[in-house]
């Protein structure tokens, strides 16, 4: 591990507490939209209210943070004003190494210099093909304002200014394989102080540890130097990184001559006495105790851990209860592998730190740790404790013994009348009353469970993720199609667009949060159910007005390709106002090849319209919006449908009949025969031609057959085929037709 | 590019050992550095983590170049320059050809395409030069058409709106349209495999990424795979 790395473990994002991810750098895109149906693991209230105390409904989906604010409410311990401020702030992240700062010193210098500024390259390569940061930003950012106020006290011509400027180019130009350090010089006291920092600066770069402890050591005893209250502080970088510059593990016993962490003692040591002094500028002594931090991820991570939980768990936190969580996190990450890696075991290991440093936790912070270990993992189970016993303590712990109970336990019935008891002002009843909800369930007769389900999905109070859950729990347990239905679509919980989530919100007019088929329920849809059947779905209230539509226009299509028209007909009065009228239309000309060729230009128009109801949520499906053309070619049909629109294969409608998936699977059969949609475009319009050569509305027919060609879903050489015969007749028939001159090429 | 095999993993920006694989038929290409562009300002990112390989393992080198969309690509010969430099001036001895990666937009383009002719012109004539394509590019449009490069390797997977597009396309038997985009393929191992047509499997070079880190037993399960 290296100081890079646990650098990281210090500002590691709190992903559950903001809504920004770290991106991969992948080489991909554009970036398709997607629809989270399940829990994504944020809580249910906005943040500012979860850190009050609202906390929903508390599961082990949430982020190791908010479960630490949750027991903290659930105990009754709360959370002050300070720390619960400190939870909405969006922490620093490490970016990895200087971006423009080098740049800023570059401009500084060349201001007074002059002449073309000096490269430099703040990495420094390893053998592993990769680098480290060997100049960090800040070095860069004070040699910038070091600058500044030499020129401010000395002026920018001053020949000692231009010396040190000098200097301070061959630190920052100064590699391993190039190490230059600055030379001593003589001249007035403040240069030659400056000039011994350059010097010491330059041997930890070039990684001349020793020398720069050495260097580091006589500026921190260097009265008549502006950068005494550093020394200690320098001398302790000095350790860590030639401690992160060599593996960090070793099977050697704590405090031997080969433990790995000894330097890393060192540097704990010079920091704490810097620490002490209180001599440190202010965002040094914050850098120090950051530091100080890190390196005790190496020396004493259980310690670490141990005081993290005794902060979190005291009455008033205050500012710090932020930190004090990433700390926590952190650290009980490098405590476990440090447990893996050294010879000691764990326990034998935290004895031993507790001994050095006065004694175990306090109950608050063990019944904290005791916590989180028993909801997020196996400790209840592992420990073969009596969950009810566990469960009596308080009501976060029943919220964790009820979370983890295994169906039909002994104690099942004592912890439900235990988390009946639990009073409604409890930040905890949230949560108990959705375990009971599931607890329940399993004993009740059939129409009793379906009954406490609707019951439940009639809540205000639970969040998408939650309704989606009883929905799921509702259509298993469905006996027929026009039982499926109502539960059929799932509530969007949040967007992903390259993991980077935007929760849902109700519209505005309604009130309701945008509903879509989630991939399985679509693909039931799409795969197992009859012309008659799809009508059932698009006709049946209780399912939002946008999606019903969807299921009307996508079984209209499949009538209409396939010539049964009597359903399609059944289907028009289901179809959104703005197809209704030219779908009537249609199926009144009496002429099949002029009817499917009307039918073909209102596919033009619309180029949603499609056989399956979209699953998921992608860019065409998000709005339902038939009538935009996709730039990314989600328009009309392939000519070829996948397993997943294979009749039978499961989706869990055990309720369709035997016949019914016959005639599923014989529709499946013919649209099988379809062609993609620009060859059926391209057949229908030709057809025409043929019988109704004069028709005016050809040339723009044949135009937009073409135009369709050049973004195919899915292009073949029979797609180019089709638009060269289109091209063909367009010039040759209608050579002064408007759409003839815009029709250039053919593709 | 025949000094690399026919199968290529690609080692991202997280610390991966790979000594397990077989360097006679299993080749690297590992994200060297990240090139961001800022107007016309550039910010180098190098590789920050280990990567551990058999010492015989042929090794190309990848250079991610980004683009800070808020302040867009001020396209110019000092800036094509820099890349270029920056480029040659990281490789790393043993390291047998170049990768980029970007994603350029239509207007970035002709940038692109000229920073490629440039860096042919003064990298080793021997050392291969390859670059990623976004799928799309290889099925839908023609600008890769006579760029200097030895391969493109259309990525088919995380690709987003075209995943459908892409996939139905291959299943249709129908190739990408270019020849440089039919050398080689860019497979990642938790998505489903796109179909390749059968027998130019085995001519086509086979690039394979992983989302996590790699580890023995999904080395073992990609060569046995591919």
């Amino acid at each position: 591990m290296n100081v890079r790395t646990l650098r990281k473990l210090l500002v590691i994002p709190a992903a559950a507490l903001t809504l920004l991810l770290v991106r991969q750098a992948l080489a991909c895109g554009p970036f398709a939209t997607t629809a989270r149906f399940d829990d994504i693991g944020l809580p249910d209230t906005p943040m500012k209210d979860f850190a009050a105390g609202k906390l929903g409904i508390v599961r082990p989906a949430l982020s190791k943070e908010n479960q630490i604010i949750a027991f903290r409410h659930m105990e009754g311990w709360g959370l002050d004003e300070e720390a619960q401020a400190a939870v909405l702030t969006t922490p620093e992240v490490d970016s990895g190494g200087p971006g423009p700062e080098p740049d800023l010193w570059l401009k500084a210098r060349t201001v007074i210099v002059g002449g073309e500024p000096p490269k430099i390259d703040p990495f420094t390569q390893l053998k592993d093909y990769n680098s480290y940061v060997r100049i960090p930003a800040g070095a860069f950012i004070h040699a910038a304002a070091k600058l500044e106020e030499l020129t401010k006290s000395h002026g920018s011509k001053s020949p000692e200014v231009l010396e040190w400027i000098k200097g301070q180019d061959q630190v920052f130009a100064s590699t391993t394989a190039s190490p230059v350090v600055p030379a001593v010089v003589k001249g007035p006291e403040w240069l030659r102080a400056e000039r011994e920092y350059q010097i010491a600066a330059a041997l930890f770069y070039v990684e001349k540890f020793d020398d720069a402890r050495k260097a580091f050591q006589a500026i921190s005893l260097d009265k008549g130097s502006p950068w005494q209250s550093w020394g200690l502080y320098l001398q302790a970088r000095c350790w860590v990184r030639e401690a992160t510059l060599k593996p960090l593990y070793s099977t050697a016993p704590a405090g031997g001559a080969g433990d790995s962490r000894r330097p890393y003692l060192q540097a704990q040591v010079l920091l704490e006495t810097a620490l002490k002094s209180k001599l440190l500028p202010e965002d040094v002594h914050d850098a120090a105790e950051n530091y100080r931090d890190l390196v005790r991820h190496v020396t004493e991570p259980a310690l670490l851990r141990d005081e993290a939980l005794v902060q979190l768990s005291t009455p008033k936190v205050g500012g710090g209860f932020r930190a004090a969580m990433t700390r926590l996190i952190s650290a009980e990450k490098a405590a476990e592998k440090a447990a893996e890696k050294t010879v000691e075991k764990a326990a034998e290991k935290d004895k031993a730190i507790s001994k050095v440093h006065g004694g175990p936790i306090n109950s608050r912070a063990e019944s904290m740790r005791a916590w989180l270990d028993a909801f997020a993992g196996d400790a209840l189970q592992a420990n073969g404790a009596s969950f009810l016993k566990e469960a009596k303590a308080s009501y976060s712990m029943l919220v964790a013994a009820l979370a983890k109970l295994p169906k039909g336990h002994p104690d099942e019935k004592a912890l439900m009348a235990l988390a009946q008891k639990v009073p409604a002002t409890s930040p905890a009843y949230p949560t108990i009353r959705w375990q009971l909800i599931w607890l329940e369930l399993g004993s009740l007769p059939l129409a009793t469970q379906k009954t406490r389900l609707e019951a439940a999905l009639k809540r205000k109070d639970l969040p998408t993720w939650a309704l989606n859950r009883l929905r799921i729990g509702r259509r298993s347990l469905a006996g027929s199609l026009e039982e499926w239905i109502p539960f059929a679509a799932s509530i969007v919980v949040a967007t992903d667009t390259e993991n980077e989530l935007e929760i849902s919100k109700p519209d505005e007019k309604s009130g309701e949060f945008p509903q879509f088929f989630s991939g399985n329920e679509g693909n039931a849809i799409n795969a197992n159910l009859t012309l008659d059947q799809l009508l059932t779905v698009a006709k049946n209230p209780s399912l939002p007005k946008s999606v019903a539509a969807e299921v009307a226009r996508c079984a209209w299509m499949r009538a209409f390709v396939l010539d049964r028209l009597d359903k399609a007909a059944a289907l028009t009065p289901l179809l959104e106002d703005r197809l209704k009228a030219r779908a009537q239309s249609i199926l009144e000309i009496q002429d099949p090849v002029e009817r499917r060729f009307e039918a073909v230009r209102l596919m033009f128009e619309n180029p949603g319209l499609r056989f399956d109801v979209g699953t998921d949520y992608t860019t065409r499906t998000n709005t339902y919006d038939v009538k935009e053309f996709d730039s990314l070619r989600d328009n009309w049909w392939c000519g070829s449908r996948d397993d997943a629109k294979t009749p039978g294969t499961g989706h869990g409608l055990s309720f369709l009949k035997p016949s019914d998936l016959q005639q599923a699977t014989a529709d499946h059969a013919a649209l099988d025969k379809i062609p993609a949609a620009q060859i059926y475009f391209g057949n229908a319009v030709m057809a025409f031609a043929e019988a109704h050569p004069d028709d005016p509305r050809l040339p723009e027919a044949l135009h937009k057959v073409i135009a369709a060609t050049r973004s195919p879903m899915c292009g073949s050489t029979e797609m180019t085929t089709m638009s060269k015969r289109c091209f063909n007749l367009l010039h040759k028939r209608y050579p002064k037709s408007e759409w003839t001159k815009k029709t250039k090429y053919y593709y | 590019m025949n000094v690399f095999p026919k199968l290529m993993l690609w080692a991202w920006e997280r610390p991966e050992d790979l000594r397990s694989l077989d360097p006679a038929k299993v080749g690297v290409a590992y994200l060297c550095q990240t090139l961001t562009v800022h107007g016309d300002q550039l910010v180098r990112a190098p590789r920050l983590q280990p990567l551990r390989i058999p010492a015989a393992t042929k090794l190309m080198a990848v250079t991610r170049i980004e683009v800070d969309h808020t302040k867009g690509l001020k396209p110019s010969t000092t800036l094509r320059d820099q890349i270029i430099g920056i480029v040659l001036h990281e490789l790393r001895p043993g390291v047998k050809g170049i990768q980029l990666d970007f994603d350029a937009k239509a207007s970035e383009r002709s940038f692109y395409a000229d920073l490629l002719r440039e860096l042919r012109r003064r990298m080793d004539p021997n050392m291969p030069l390859s670059m990623t394509a976004l799928a799309s590019w290889a099925l839908f449009d023609d600008w890769i058409k006579g760029l200097p490069v030895d391969e493109a390797v259309p990525m088919c997977f995380d690709m987003g709106a075209d995943t459908e597009f892409v996939r139905r396309r291959l299943a249709s038997h129908q190739d990408f349209h270019d020849d440089l985009a039919r050398r080689a393929t860019g497979v990642a191992i938790q998505q489903p495999l796109p179909w390749i047509p059968r027998g130019l499997f085995h001519r086509r070079r086979v690039y394979v990424f992983n989302h996590r880190p790699w580890d023995e037993h999904t080395l073992h399960d990609t060569f046995l795979r591919f």
